[in-house]
């Protein structure tokens, strides 16, 4: 530090510091703009436009937090999105585990088909579902053929659907972090365990488990938040019971015109998802991620 | 406590593998190997990567299947034991310390495994510390230890349980070479103070040599020779063998008379005695003795110096004459007279200096 105030003038670099701030202020600032433009000014608009019509007001959250519909819609939407989650950190641990252990074309094969569904439209897998449960569909005359059931199951327009049909379309997006988390553990961490004694299941338990745990968090958090806003899937295969928020907010912007209440249903859904992130995220802290816990 | 004996009466060994063989596909890695080990002895297992002994240390490990042949523990086959039933420690080159858990977490993990807890536990985990000198780490993660600490770490929890065999794989092979020779002697002191028997494998002969009670040298998936370093050095069975552990000469000939032999070169050249009809002789570079004339019962030739390389501690000079070349290993020491290159010398040896080997 002293060697550098006391260098001498005739070195380079000591002129030139000043300006190292603003230099990097400028190649910063296209990606800031951006980023400003595309993601911040958008969601400040939508903020704002749900408190001013046109000066200061909280009229539209009382008439959104007055309404019968709004807590039933909210709960529905966030149950949903939990059941969707679970579901597919399951599927999705289970499938990414047998993509990491698996190799040459059969890893190829498993990692197109995972990711081949991200390049078809959710509209068009969503009405393809349709289709495979609908009461004259694939699956309810598997079943009659088989003689599993005597009349056709109502598979549409129910939870079940909603259920299946977004798992479907989000499975791809909680298995590219578990798998990526998956390939990037040393496999000796396993072995070694199994050398001290543990079995194959405490291996995973205790090693395997805890260190692909970040992806799966990664992969939890990016489904939650996907399934919460979820539009198209719950709006094909859902029946009224079935109605989540955004469909909500479409109705009251696109219908009815009322921007101050969509936006306010935006903003509230909005503050729903960061709330229940923060407490996902201290709820973990305690219990899954503390590492003396491991050791218990 | 007594060995258990077979039905011979002949101590039955710690760990027998006979004949075991692996391939993979239509690739042999290990092609018959027999290889007896005895309580707390260290062995090695040293070649060149390929040579199959990693193969088959993971398969006294239980981490891979012999496809052939047998692998018995105090006279029992391991063939059906899966790997965390087997009790062995194991050490990897790698370290595998379990990033997410503490030093004292991972040292104590097999204890747990075996249902230990409480003070129990963490007074094994403590002494296993002491053993490796880490015993204020227990707090730590392993991120935040050095190299060779974290080795030290994957030691201890290797031992903690007092495993009768301890598998090392290449554990010095992540290391520099001034930690790597402090740990070689670190290693042995913590394997005899336990009492386990170690089966070591690396390619480096310098830490074969050093830290073994028996050498196996390993080639193309079978063992050349196994014996003591100071055998495996002084006599080697193979020119391989001879190549492998130290700079050596080593001159093809064939008897032509009793105490002589013809060179490939076409000199023609004293042998001891009891040289065989053909076969590699063996001369180690600090053997060969450099004078103006050879003293009584020594064997040797004229030679011209054409290389000398200054090594600090010795000079290397390396001799011709016509086809024939032969390097010296020479002391340096006050009194000795220095050579220069272009001199004649004679190059000689004692005729217990000569080893033959099988090419």
């Amino acid at each position: 530090m002293s060697q550098a105030a006391s260098s001498p003038q005739w070195l380079p670099g000591r002129g030139r510091r000043r300006f190292a701030f603003d230099r990097r202020l400028g190649l910063t600032l296209p990606a800031a703009l951006f980023v400003m433009a595309s993601f911040v000014v958008p969601i400040l608009g939508i903020v704002l436009r749900s408190l001013f019509d046109p000066g200061l007001t909280l009229v539209h959250y009382r008439e959104v937090l007055g309404s019968s519909t709004f807590l039933p819609v909210f709960l529905n939407t966030f149950r949903i999105a939990l059941i969707v989650t679970v579901i597919t950190a399951v599927l999705g641990y289970v499938l990414a585990y047998a993509m990491a252990r698996s190799r040459g074309w059969m890893a190829t094969l498993m990692l197109g088909a995972v990711v081949l569904p991200l390049w078809t439209s959710d509209l068009v897998r969503t009405f393809a579902w349709t289709i495979v449960l609908g009461r004259r569909g694939p699956l309810n005359n598997a079943l009659i053929d088989l003689g599993l059931i005597d009349r056709p199951l109502s598979l549409l327009f129910n939870d079940i659907a909603v259920v299946i049909g977004s798992v479907h379309i989000l499975l791809p997006l909680m298995v590219l972090p578990l798998y990526s988390a998956m390939r990037a553990v040393d496999h000796r961490l396993v072995l070694a365990a199994l050398s001290l004694g543990a079995s194959p299941w405490a291996a995973f338990r205790d090693v395997f488990f805890p260190i692909t745990l970040p992806g799966l968090v990664a992969g939890g958090v990016l489904t939650y938040v996907l399934a919460v806003g979820m539009f198209v899937t719950p709006a094909a295969l859902g029946g009224p019971e079935q109605t989540m928020v955004a469909m909500l907010i479409e109705s009251q912007g696109r219908r009815q015109l009322d921007w101050g209440t969509a936006t306010a249903l935006s903003t509230l859904l909005l503050i729903a998802v960061i709330v229940s992130l923060l407490v996902a995220r201290g709820v973990g802290r305690g219990t899954l991620v503390g590492p003396g816990e491991l050791t218990r | 406590m007594t060995a258990p004996q077979d039905f011979s009466g002949e101590p039955v060994a710690l760990l027998d593998l006979a004949d075991v063989r692996k391939s993979y596909g239509g690739t042999v890695a290990v092609d018959g190997i027999d290889l007896k080990l005895r309580s707390g002895e260290f062995v090695t297992l040293l070649g060149p990567s390929g040579c199959g002994k990693t193969t088959t240390l993971m398969m006294v490990a239980g981490f891979e299947a012999p496809s052939g042949g047998n692998i018995r523990f105090m006279g029992n086959s391991l063939l059906n034991l899966p790997a965390h039933r087997r009790g062995f420690g194991m050490v990897f080159q790698s370290y595998a310390l379990f990033p997410h858990m503490t030093v004292a977490e991972n040292v104590g993990y097999p204890m747990r495994m075996r249902g230990i807890r409480g003070a129990a536990r963490d007074s094994a985990v403590a002494e296993a510390l002491d053993l490796v000198r880490l015993a204020d780490f227990g707090a730590r993660y392993p991120a935040q230890l050095s190299g060779g600490q974290q080795q030290r770490v994957a030691l201890a929890r290797a031992l903690v349980f007092r495993p009768p065999l301890l598998l090392m794989d290449e554990p010095l092979g992540a290391l520099d070479k001034n930690l790597r020779d402090e740990m070689q002697s670190e290693i042995v002191r913590i394997q005899r103070e336990s009492g386990a028997a170690a089966l070591y494998v690396t390619h480096d002969q310098g830490e074969a040599l050093q830290m073994s009670d028996r050498v196996a040298v390993m080639r193309a998936g079978r063992i050349e020779q196994i014996d003591r370093p100071d055998v495996l050095y002084d006599r080697p069975a193979t020119a391989f063998v001879a190549r492998f552990l130290g700079e050596s000469n080593l001159l093809p000939f064939t008897r032509i008379a009793p105490g002589q032999g013809r060179l490939a070169s076409g000199l023609v050249l004293a042998l001891p005695a009891d040289a065989p009809e053909d076969g590699v002789l063996l001369l180690r570079p600090e053997r060969v003795r450099l004078s103006a004339a050879a003293p009584n019962g020594a064997l040797g030739t004229a030679l011209s110096v054409t290389e000398i390389v200054y090594r600090g501690s010795e000079r290397l000079v390396r001799l011709k004459a016509g086809a024939l070349e032969v390097t010296a290993l020479v002391p340096n020491r006050s009194n000795e007279r220095s050579f220069e290159t272009g001199d004649q010398v004679t190059a000689w040896w004692m005729p217990e200096d000569c080893a033959f080997a099988r090419p």
